[in-house]
């Protein structure tokens, strides 16, 4: 377990700032330290050019423009981009450009990525309308708990009958391999709490269950892209367990805006990361709900995403701001933080874009700079 | 104004039924953008008292969904109120959008 507000300093890959390529049979992000794989390494002195024949298990080819392509273990690759003499370390494979959204590069999650950041090993709860049992943009999803009745062609009982889930999670843990989008944490487990129905709306009582069964999982985040304008001691009851039990509660401020002090609940309860929604202009969206409460911004506008059907489609919403901070929460705890080291973490190195604190909190959430990354392509 | 909107009460034994229904009386599309997956509600006031509310209770998807109502078209939400006391009520119906809420109105009696 890490205190709060330190990370492991995992060795950190130099790019070459081109466009981020996902490499068809894993990248390095999947990767495991021991795991050999492909990389093309750029040098610029003998001494560049030594350490990464040391580094490599074999070479499969050396340029003439001083550079080769090398198999080596991912530990040894990464280390190597640390050496004297070394341009660049980069993946190589068989590459083709990701599907992202403005969102995933604004908040820059292409440098979380293809520094091996991808939320492996956190468990994120969706707690909406469900999740598809087979979209292939979501092999992650996990276990699944219904609390609501699937309307009918259900694959489980956790099934997604309104699509809100799928669109919401795809923003969090969507895969590399997606046509429609990458998730902020592409490789965290997604599991269904189904608390709300085809229509899109569910009772407090069944929302307050889905919460108290996630901190009885002993997941990591929860995601609320759900909302109502008034509050319940029951659904505050919930979130107040799920804290103590070591969930990370993510909601959404709500789509009343323009409006002052309208944050919605659960996102108004302290215990409750309430956030609210900016558009590619990095200003606030028009519908966002604003107020004290507010704790951070994401981008929510225009956001592409996938449908249960696996088609493609673009959406707008606190909803999809709350998905973005939830990604990047997935990242912090996928490397050990706890749920209130990862809130602080959020919140500090949060990037301040010019909104008042009632309608941005501490700023725009920033993936890369969460993982103690070099941000400052924004 | 382009939206007409009106508002039926149906009283049955256990419940009283609501039909809201929403037109586009102008020569252009309308576009509907909802704040979230409520859509319409449905207030019911007991003089300037409002004793039930349909979205009471309920969570929604925080979703803005955008819908186009073309002229002459027109768009239905159903509601109900279960078990209700006897008396003399108003219902009041509205849109949950962020354009014109197009309030419909009807009494009823229990």
């Amino acid at each position: 377990m890490f205190p709060d507000e330190t990370i492991t300093r995992r060795s950190v890959l130099k790019t070459t700032g081109g466009s981020l390529l996902a490499v068809g049979a894993g990248g390095f992000a999947s990767a495991d330290p021991d795991d050999v794989v492909r990389a093309n390494v750029g040098f610029e002195s003998e001494a560049g050019r030594t350490a990464a024949l040391d580094a490599a298990d074999d070479v499969v080819r050396e340029f003439a423009f001083d550079a080769m392509t090398v198999r080596a273990p991912k530990r040894a690759v990464s280390a190597l981009a640390d050496r004297p003499g070394v341009r660049y370390v980069e993946r190589d494979g068989t590459a083709r450009a990701l599907s992202t959204t403005w969102a995933y590069d604004r908040i820059d999650a292409d440098v979380t990525n293809i520094n091996g950041y991808t939320g492996d090993g956190a468990d994120v709860a969706i707690i909406d309308t469900g999740l598809p049992c087979n979209n292939s943009c979501l092999p992650n999803v996990g276990t699944g708990k219904a609390f609501v009745s699937c309307s009918s062609g259900c694959c489980a009982s956790w099934d997604d009958d309104n699509g809100h889930g799928t669109n919401v999670a795809a923003a969090i843990g969507a895969s590399e391999s997606c046509d429609c989008t990458t998730g902020i944490a592409p490789d965290a487990t997604l599991h269904a709490v189904k608390v709300l129905d085809d229509y899109g709306s569910g009772s407090y009582s069944d929302v307050a269950a889905g919460i108290e069964y996630t901190a009885d999982q002993g997941w990591d985040v929860a995601n609320i892209s759900l909302g109502g304008s008034s509050g319940s001691q029951t659904l505050k009851d919930a979130c107040t367990y799920a804290q103590n039990n070591g969930v990370l509660l993510v909601g959404a401020a709500g789509g009343s805006g323009p409006c002052t002090d309208c944050v919605g609940y659960p996102a108004a309860y302290s215990e409750v990361v309430a956030v609210s929604s900016t558009n590619s202009n990095d200003e606030l969206s028009s519908y966002s709900s604003t107020g004290p409460e507010i704790e951070i911004a994401a981008p929510g506008s225009d956001i592409t995403t996938v449908d249960p059907d696996g088609s493609c489609i673009t959406i707008s919403g606190t909803s999809m701001a709350t998905a973005h901070a939830s990604g990047v929460a997935a990242l912090l705890m996928g490397e050990g933080y706890t749920n209130s080291g990862a809130r602080s973490r959020m919140k500090n190195t949060a990037e301040n874009i010019g909104l008042s604190d009632n309608e941005s909190g501490a700023g725009l959430v920033d993936a890369a700079a969460a993982m103690g990354l070099d941000s400052s392509d924004d | 104004m382009t939206l007409q909107s009106s508002v039926t009460a149906s009283v049955q034994s256990d419940r009283v039924e609501f039909e809201y229904t929403v037109e586009n009386v102008g020569d252009d599309p309308e576009e509907l953008t909802f704040r979230s997956a409520l859509k319409a509600d449905f207030a019911v006031l007991e003089g300037d008292d409002e004793v039930w509310r349909a979205s009471d209770g309920q969570m929604f998807a925080q979703m803005i969904q955008t819908e186009s109502l073309d002229a002459g078209d027109s768009e239905t939400f159903p509601g109900a109120w279960e078990n209700p006391e006897p008396g003399d009520y108003t219902v009041v119906a509205t849109l949950n959008t962020s354009g014109d809420d197009a309030e419909a109105r009807a009494d009823f009696s229990v």
